[in-house]
């Protein structure tokens, strides 16, 4: 317990006390704390347990750079796992728990893995679980409970996501002194400019400048507040702050999540920005030595921040490991604070005078080219041992707080999200933005400005920003001296990444192992792949896997990151598209009719289609049966509003249509209708539909459901492209028109029935004809097609008078016996006539002769595919061809999607001849029936063959027979 | 993504739909030989990957109905240039 | 203090699919409104009189048009109020800043995914028509996006985004 309370200063509001929970134990704190600062502050030790190795792990950094203190915050079904208590704010009642331990984090069972450490380096599991290979079951259940962090709640999310869109002129990530210099300077330039100010944490001013630094004369937070507020009068300009920004995608769209309190919990932005200005700051890097991992260490600079902003101390006596001038700022600015500095101890050879100065000023032992050897203490730092860089004596110190400070990384993941090249700066030590990455490009790249940049001087941040606001070219990095390279190691375990517990060792090893590629190393070891994507440990990491095999740190480069940069919650990403608005639904007229009438609906593509209609004490197969039974004996009505349908004007649509169509159309007549089969180029069978010609140049054509758009984009590419010049208009008009089938023996009657103005006998609207007028005071147009086989009346009406349309025909069809069936009947009537589906007979791997079409196949015209179909393999006798099948014993039913198979006999594999396309139990025939492609099918009518499904156990045996069961010649149809 | 459509202006890629690379398709001739064969055989099958621009074929299919051609550059993901047919 | 929109379903228009060149557009094909440009040949027209339609189609014929009444394929809604371009924000990925959009400015584009045209008008709401079997969907979907909708950019320390 060595964390305490500063009794002053902090920009913590010490009026108001929070009272928290962690791990079961009430502790406060106040208003302005993080969990991280409230649990320092409270002495809390031990937060989290390691991923692999279940180490007592603290508190390492200040903000989203955290790699230990995953934290669980909430119950229920607001319980949200692995959130880093550093960026947790602390709020009245809040319930946190440290994760992957058991039964506490004081005292983990499954700490026990750390003696097993030598058998679980790197890559271990590539290695093992594999013998014996039938005990794969045991160990994934095994590694599944081992393995992960954190739980998921169970419950569903009861808060909403909001989702917005905007384009900017300017979007600025980061809003600290470059940030703000940034947006300030582009507002100037052009108040007119659009302008976004994004900023991770509630206050802007970021983390890098410390408050007492001085800006334009003034102190930092001063500058700060007359920043923002100069900001926030200007009616362009918005200020986000708690928002992070996840991700850069093509086309300069950036994705930002806003934490929000209020009606919705987060709020993702998509960003379309014409500039962007990258001010993400810089990270600091820690320095490695055995036991870096101890409770105890810390960034210095976070150790700094938490006592500058929120009072909470670290530790009492602390020693500073640091191979950067800024490591001493931190250790004067503690030691001001209340915290005794036993000793400074930096790797560099020589020191600058005056650091030296002040250090003598201020009492502290400065230890020049010596380093921390390894760290000591059971839970918690108790002391460190320090050795000559040289070689030589150590020197024990006694302390309960370790700070390192190994130099600055720039924070620019975003910038490489956006495609720019980082370059390695020999002076930082350190990877920065190449702001030639954008040359030859055509847009405007992202410029990154201040820390992110390199820069990270006071004067430097703002002369950077400001220029990139103005829309400059970025400034040059002023050379400093080069800073010494990286301390890579001590006694004990070093570890590198400290939440997937990747030591110095782990990344030796994988070199040893081949692993040579910094890429191939970060997935062999899984350095940087935790939810802080390593950014403590990727230069690091690199430095190590680089001096392993003899290499400068940039010949190795850096692995890539990508979005997003820091976790995204599901919510987030699905914004108002949850639950029953997830897609878009697409409903017909009649669907209020559906469900009001027990119709059991179903998704087809995003329509909401009724597949059959409920009735009392019956099942849903008797339903299907009932319902397809009444088509062949009475009448049907079914709702066919789905069907793609097309309007075509034109002299040259005969012309489109037969270069889309196998078959001809110009010698259609007006008032007739002519079935069509369309193939794609390479032959093979893409839609089938209606096409009707009004009048000389009107033409109306019908596609299937799933079809609709993806064929009217196909016939403007014909017309735009293939045909130009053709003059063709074409509109698709699928929603202008609500449709629906009547169909059976009674059909014409019922038509006849409802008193249309023209004439329905055979002779006036012959199969395949069209009629036009009114029924009763309704506007229709009627196509005598038959999908179910039977005389059958498309009757097409506008949308706005479809449910009206229905209701007369249902009115008058109680004389007539009329019933409404759904898609499942629909599929068993056309199953019993031997008509393919797109999807299923037609499943992209269908030649028209497949499927019995080749004498609908012009001769006499080029179309889509044609040149395709003279392809051998395409003329092939084995081809897969479309049959029917009839169970051998009636009363089998055939299993859907099984292989044809010879018989079973023989050994596997066995050679499969085709499969069943579609099922279903045949009324007609009282009898189960299947469509199958089924290899050389139409030479093998009459064989049988077995129908088999390893899926469901089932074989059956089948016969072969041609695939339309019910009135071959079509009298039906006709009559 | 973005796209740069030649009527309607830059839009979003969820309002297209892709055509493919933009290939002139080989005329046309009742009878295929074994001369013209393989030109059609290279429009229906094979396709060039270029690390560069790259001709391609977008349908604004929510938009202004208009098929056209741009080119985009595979290596910057960055579109170049746009052109109706 | 949330600003306010409203979302409201209104009776359908007589609506036409027009195409025609753009020198026969511009050399005065009708006088009909243009609710969308389309493209430089194919706008979708507001037909003031749905009970002649008939004759409109046939006066666009006349003059080298050509046609198609697509009064029943598209269900108009009404967003108004100070906040009815954040709602619209929620779902179409278009620039509506006003200068961008204008009153009078038309575009086809998706809403939530679904096809629709947007009308801005002139009293600073706008006219959204969806596709006709989206339209219920589309509803219950504008009316969740709203129900989230607050004034974006609040934080504790005061800052408050102005602009729309």
């Amino acid at each position: 317990m060595t964390g305490w309370r500063a009794p002053t200063g902090g920009r913590i509001d010490r009026s108001r006390t929070i009272d928290f929970r962690f791990n079961g134990r009430a502790y406060t704190g106040h208003d302005g704390d993080t969990l991280a600062s409230a649990l320092l502050a409270n002495g809390v030790d031990i937060v989290a347990r390691s991923f692999k190795y279940h180490r007592p792990r603290g508190i390492v950094a200040f903000g989203a750079d955290e790699p230990n203190a995953l934290v669980e915050v909430g119950e229920g079904s607001r319980r949200t796992p692995n959130l880093k208590a550093t960026q947790v704010r602390l709020v009245p009642g809040l319930v946190a728990r440290s994760q992957n331990c058991w039964p506490s984090v004081n005292f983990d069972i499954m700490a026990i893995t750390g003696l097993l450490a030598p058998f679980m380096p790197s890559g271990f599991y590539y290695k093992t679980f594999k013998w014996p290979v039938s005990a794969w079951p045991f160990y994934e259940r095994l590694i599944r409970n081992a393995a992960g962090m954190g739980r998921a709640p169970a419950a569903a999310d009861p808060d909403a996501y909001d989702s917005v869109h905007r384009s900017v002129d300017l979007l600025v990530i980061g809003g600290g002194l470059a940030g703000l210099a940034a947006a300030r300077a582009a507002a100037q330039a052009d108040a007119g400019t659009r302008i976004l100010v994004v900023d991770e944490l509630a206050e802007f001013g970021g983390l890098g400048t410390a408050d007492t630094a001085v800006v334009d004369g003034r102190d930092y937070r001063d500058w700060v507040a007359d920043a923002v507020a100069a900001l926030s009068a200007v009616p362009n300009v918005t200020l986000l702050p708690r928002t992070t920004a996840y991700g850069h995608y093509d086309g300069n769209l950036v994705g930002l999540v806003e934490e929000c309190d209020g009606p919705v919990r987060q709020r993702r932005w998509l960003v379309h920005a014409d500039r962007i200005v990258l001010a993400t700051g810089a990270t600091e890097r820690p320095l490695l030595f055995g036991g870096n991992d101890r409770p105890g260490v810390m960034l210095a600079s976070a150790a700094r921040l938490y006592a500058t902003r929120h009072a909470a101390m670290a530790g009492r006596r602390a020693v500073v490991f640091t191979s950067d001038d800024s490591g001493y700022e931190a250790a004067f600015d503690l030691r001001q604070a209340g915290v005794a500095i036993a000793a400074i101890v930096d790797p560099r050879a020589e020191v600058g005078e005056a650091l030296k100065g002040r250090c003598a000023a201020a009492g502290i032992t400065l230890l020049a080219a010596h380093r921390i050897e390894s760290s000591h203490g059971r839970r918690r730092v108790s002391g460190c041992t320090v050795r000559p860089i040289a070689g030589g004596q150590p020197r024990r110190f006694t302390c309960d707080l370790i700070l390192t400070a190994g130099g600055w990384t720039p924070a620019a993941q975003l910038f490489t999200h956006a495609g720019g090249r980082l370059r390695h700066d020999p002076a930082l030590a350190a990877l920065v933005p190449d702001a030639t990455s954008w040359a030859g490009r055509a847009s405007t790249g992202m410029i990154a400005v201040g820390a992110a940049a390199g820069v990270y001087d006071v004067a430097g941040c703002l002369a950077s920003g400001q220029a990139a606001g103005r829309g400059e070219p970025p400034l040059g990095i002023g050379g400093s001296e080069a800073r010494s390279p990286i301390v890579l190691g001590g006694t004990g375990k070093c570890f590198v990444d400290l939440q997937n517990d990747v030591t110095v060792a782990d990344i030796a090893l994988a070199v040893r192992e081949g692993y040579r590629s910094i890429e191939h190393v970060k997935r062999y070891t899984t350095l940087g792949m935790g939810t802080d994507q390593g950014k403590l440990a990727g230069l690091t990491g690199v430095a190590v896997a680089a001096a392993a095999q003899g290499l400068a740190p940039a010949d190795l480069g850096n692995s890539r990151p990508r979005p997003p940069l820091s976790p995204v919650t599901f919510g987030a990403l699905a914004g108002p598209f949850v639950g029953p608005l997830s897609s878009p639904a697409r409903t017909t007229p009649m669907h209020g009719w559906h469900e009001a009438h027990g119709a059991l609906m179903a998704n087809v593509g995003s329509w909401r289609r009724p597949q059959l209609y409920r009735r009392e004490a019956e099942g849903d197969l008797e339903a299907v049966i009932r319902e397809a039974g009444n088509v062949r004996r009475a009448v049907g009505l079914t709702d066919v509003s789905t069907l793609g349908k097309i309007d075509l004007q034109g002299p040259d649509v005969a012309r489109l249509l037969d270069h889309a169509y196998i078959n001809g159309f110009a010698s259609l007549a007006p008032g007739r209708c002519r079935y069509g089969v369309m193939l794609r180029e390479d032959g093979m069978v893409l839609d089938d539909g209606t096409v009707t010609r009004l009048t000389a140049e009107r033409w109306f054509m019908t596609t299937t459901t799933g079809n609709a758009e993806r064929i009217h984009a196909h016939l403007e590419r014909i017309r735009q492209i293939d045909l130009r010049g053709l003059d063709v208009t074409i509109t698709p008009v699928t929603e202008q028109w609500g449709a629906m089938a009547v169909a059976g023996p009674r059909a014409r009657d019922l038509l006849a029935a409802l008193r249309p103005d023209f004439a329905v006998d055979n002779e006036a609207l012959p199969f395949m004809a069209l009629a036009e007028g009114r029924i009763g005071d309704i506007a229709a147009r009627v196509l005598r097609v038959s999908f179910s086989g039977e005389r059958a009346y498309e009757i097409y009406t506008a949308a706005g008078d479809a449910l009206a349309m229905w209701n007369t025909i249902l009115a008058a069809g109680t004389s007539f016996g009329l019933m409404p069936y759904g898609t499942e009947a629909m599929m068993t009537l056309r199953i019993e006539k031997g008509l393919f589906v797109p999807g299923f007979e037609a499943d992209g791997r269908t030649l028209p002769d497949d499927l019995g079409l080749a004498r609908m196949v012009s001769t006499k015209k080029e179309f889509v595919g044609r040149r395709s179909l003279r392809r051998p393999a395409f003329v092939a006798p084995d081809r897969k061809q479309l049959v029917g099948l009839m169970a051998v014993d009636r009363t089998q039913a055939i299993p859907r999607g099984a292989q044809i198979v010879r018989d079973l006999g023989g050994a596997p594999p066995v050679a499969m001849e085709g499969h069943v396309t579609s099922v279903t139990y045949s009324p007609e025939l009282g009898r189960w029936i299947a469509l199958a492609l089924v290899a050389g099918g139409r030479a093998a009518l009459g064989e049988t063959r077995v129908a088999a499904s390893p899926l469901t156990g089932e074989t059956v045996p089948v016969t072969l027979c041609p695939p339309v069961f019910v009135d071959p010649e079509g009298e039906r149809l006709r009559g | 993504m973005r796209i740069p459509c030649p009527n309607c202006g830059s839009r979003s890629l969820a309002e297209f739909s892709y055509g493919g690379a933009a290939l002139d398709r080989p005329p046309g001739d009742i009878g295929p030989s074994p001369e013209t064969a393989p030109a059609w055989d290279d429009f229906v099958y094979r396709r060039d990957n270029p690390a560069g621009p790259l001709r391609e074929l977008w349908f604004h299919a929510a938009g202004c109905r208009a098929w056209f051609v741009a080119t985009r550059d595979t290596r910057s993901l960055e579109f170049i240039a746009e052109v109706t047919p | 203090m949330a600003e306010t929109c409203l979302v409201t379903r209104r009776p359908p228009l007589a609506l036409l699919d027009v195409t025609a060149r753009p020198d026969v557009w511009s050399g005065g094909l009708t006088a009909l409104e243009t609710v969308v440009a389309l493209s430089p040949e194919r706008r979708i027209l507001l037909a003031g009189d749905a009970a002649d339609l008939a004759g409109s189609l046939d006066a666009i014929a006349a003059r080298g048009g050509r046609g198609v009444d697509v009064s029943h394929g598209w269900q108009p809604i009404a967003i108004d109020g100070p906040a009815a371009r954040s709602l619209l924000e929620r779902g179409i990925d278009l620039d509506l800043a006003p200068d961008q959009f204008a009153p009078g400015h038309g575009a086809a584009t998706l809403c939530a995914r679904v096809p629709v045209l947007l009308r801005a008008e002139a009293a600073g709401g706008y006219t959204l028509l969806v596709a006709t079997s989206y339209a219920d969907w589309l509803m219950r979907w504008l009316q969740a996006a709203r129900a989230a909708m607050t004034r974006p950019s609040l934080s504790n320390t005061g800052i408050s985004g102005s602009q729309r």
